[in-house]
């Protein structure tokens, strides 16, 4: 028989005890792998969607609120902006590349942007079935949506008003699939991507019977607008003068989602760290429960490690005997908690609206988990450590001449 | 096997027990005897490597233990000594399969499983491999104690109080099983006792007075 099993064996030998301290480990090991996991995969997805863009212009507003509902779509955009204005910005000097994006309708709760090819260009995603769309009411498919709605190229749906469900259907502008795309794991993957002029048409459209006039059609061409565009820079100098730039001499403003999401990170820091302190807390509370469970059996056992240090067992194996029981206790409890931590997480990912659901998803690695099992092996140690202690200092003697 | 001169054990408060000298020869059988207090139970402890004496000299098996160091001195008791401890002293939540596997744990050392087999059918333990400690008799956890002291065929076999808390047959049985084993196994035998059943079960056996000389 060795440590462990002998261990094992003391250690079921209270199994109410040992269910509730592993219970309550794996509780609070589940509460810190749910905070590290969710912190890191939110960074990674807002690093992400990032990758590249220098600033946002919008309405003027909230500029977080621009460049939540631009960048990363969990927002709703602050108001349109005259398309002409964005087009005299394009030859600006310091501006590589605009991507306009038209926002307004949804399907199945994921929304359908107007943009241009260069919006799937910039995030380096790929054509999976089909094509990209060549004219306007075909919609290429971000590869969640496709994988939810089964659809495939070909496929005709029609879009609703409004960025949630519920809103009034398109009845008269369906969109007929031409692609779908690979994941990218990145924004596009949730969204319903067609041409600028498809968002314009259904909207053109919603003036209904009325038939419009070569004069109001000129007058609409003129007067178009875009809901935001997403801009890079040829130089970083511009991240200092370009957005001071639009902010003065236009009805726009432009938003540097770098700055933004630090300031978000920081107000959503807050919260991970009181989630983060919580699962402490618990994992505290476990930890003394083991304590006291190992304390205790130590106190209760020790006419057997009297026995065992009479059958010739050194008191070094004692304290690997302790070790191991507390070990038992955390490091299973450490696997348990990080599954039940995924599951909490899948359970999130698919109870968020269809927007916000591929932040946050289960079995994604995250090198902060590696924390869990190391936490584990410390706790184990350290609840170990007085019992073991005490195991160590054992009078023999008086334990085996007690009746 | 046993040398003893001038063996004096002092404890912690001033008592200090002083011991006769001791020479006994392998295979020989010693009752010790005196009534509570006197030190059998300490006698036996520091022949096992237990306790260390304060003053005097003890060999055991030609073994100083004393100038041992303590994980030595651990691992020879294990291997060594037979401990047959007042009250049996099994583990209540293993089984007694789980108990006598404590052997093995506490020595590293594994028993020949002909002889744990014989021993188990001797004793009369199979039907009781597995049950926990707690729901044996007195006389089943001797057995069980008994089975345990003999797994690893030590040379030396110490008994402290066999017969305590034992009726007349079981205390019978006890006795008889510890002289057969012994002879069985060459073992040498120390029986501490100051029950006259034990003293009546052994009757070729060397005595040793030991008086609470303080």
């Amino acid at each position: 028989m060795n440590t462990v099993t002998l261990a094992w064996r003391y250690l079921w030998s209270r199994p109410l005890t040992t269910v509730l301290n592993a219970l309550m480990l794996t509780l609070g090991f589940a509460a810190m792998a749910f905070v590290f996991s969710a912190r890191d995969q939110i960074d990674r997805a807002f690093e992400r969607d990032l990758a590249g863009l220098d600033a946002v212009i919008g309405a003027k507003g909230s500029p977080l609120q621009l460049i939540l509902a631009g960048v990363f779509h969990l927002d709703v955009p602050p108001g349109n902006i005259p398309l002409s204005e964005v087009e005299t910005l394009r030859v600006h000097p310091q501006v590589r590349q605009i991507i306009p994006l038209s926002l307004g309708d949804n399907v199945s709760g994921y929304r359908i942007v107007g943009t241009t090819h260069d919006y799937v260009l910039h995030y380096g995603a790929s054509v999976a079935q089909g094509q990209l769309w060549d004219q306007p009411m075909q919609a290429v498919l971000g590869a969640q949506v496709a994988h939810t709605t089964g659809w495939k190229p070909g496929q005709r749906f029609v879009g609703f008003h409004g960025l949630g469900a519920g809103g009034e259907a398109h009845e008269d502008t369906p969109y007929t699939v031409s692609g779908t795309l690979a994941p990218c794991g990145c924004v596009l993957d949730r969204l319903v991507l067609t041409a600028t002029e498809s968002v314009w048409q259904v909207h053109d459209d919603l003036h209904g019977d009325e038939e419009l006039s070569e004069e109001d059609r000129a007058s609409l061409q003129a007067d178009r607008e875009i809901t935001m565009a997403l801009v890079t820079y040829r130089s970083p100098i511009a991240a200092v003068t370009f957005p001071r730039f639009v902010n003065s001499t236009t009805s726009m403003q432009a938003a540097a989602p770098a700055s933004e999401i630090t300031r978000l990170l920081t107000l959503v820091g807050a919260g991970t760290q009181v989630l983060q302190g919580f699962g402490l807390t618990l994992l505290i509370m476990a930890g003394l429960s083991v304590f006291v469970a190992l304390w205790s059996a130590v106190r209760e056992r020790e006419p057997d490690l009297a026995m065992l240090r009479m059958l010739g067992t050194r008191p070094g194996r004692l304290v690997g005997l302790l070790l191991a029981e507390a070990s038992w206790l955390a490091l299973p409890a450490a696997v348990a908690g990080l599954l039940l931590s995924q599951v909490l997480l899948a359970g999130l990912g698919a109870w968020l609206p269809a927007g916000g659901s591929s932040l946050l998803g289960a079995w994604r690695w995250t090198p902060a988990l590696a924390w869990i099992p190391l936490i584990a092996a410390l706790m184990a140690c350290l609840a170990a450590a007085l019992p073991a202690w005490r195991a160590w200092r054992l009078d023999v003697m008086t334990l085996l001449n007690r009746s | 096997m046993i040398e003893s001169r001038e063996l004096q054990l002092a404890w912690p408060g001033g008592l200090t027990l002083t011991f006769p000298d001791v020479h006994l020869r392998a295979g020989e059988t010693l009752l010790l005897r005196g009534a509570s207090g006197s030190g059998k139970s300490s006698w036996l402890a520091l022949v096992a490597g237990l306790l260390t004496p304060t003053q005097g000299l003890l060999t055991v098996n030609g073994q100083h233990t004393a100038a041992l160091p303590q994980a030595r001195r651990d691992t020879w008791r294990s291997r060594a000594i037979g401990f047959l401890p007042q009250g049996a002293r099994l583990s209540p939540v293993l089984t007694v399969n789980d108990n006598l596997r404590l052997v093995s744990f506490a020595s590293g050392q594994a028993p020949e499983a002909l002889h744990r087999q014989r021993l188990i059918d001797r004793l009369g333990l199979q039907p009781l491999l597995n049950q926990p400690g707690r729901e044996l008799s007195g006389g089943q956890a001797l057995r069980v104690a008994l089975a345990r002291a003999l797994l690893l065929q030590p040379p030396l076999l110490l008994a402290d109080e066999p017969t305590a808390s034992l009726d007349d047959d079981n205390a019978h049985q006890a006795m008889q099983l510890l002289r057969e084993q012994a002879e069985q196994h060459g073992s040498t035998l120390v029986v501490a006792t100051h029950d006259q059943r034990a003293v009546q079960a052994l009757p070729g056996a060397r005595t040793l007075m030991l008086e609470a000389k303080r």
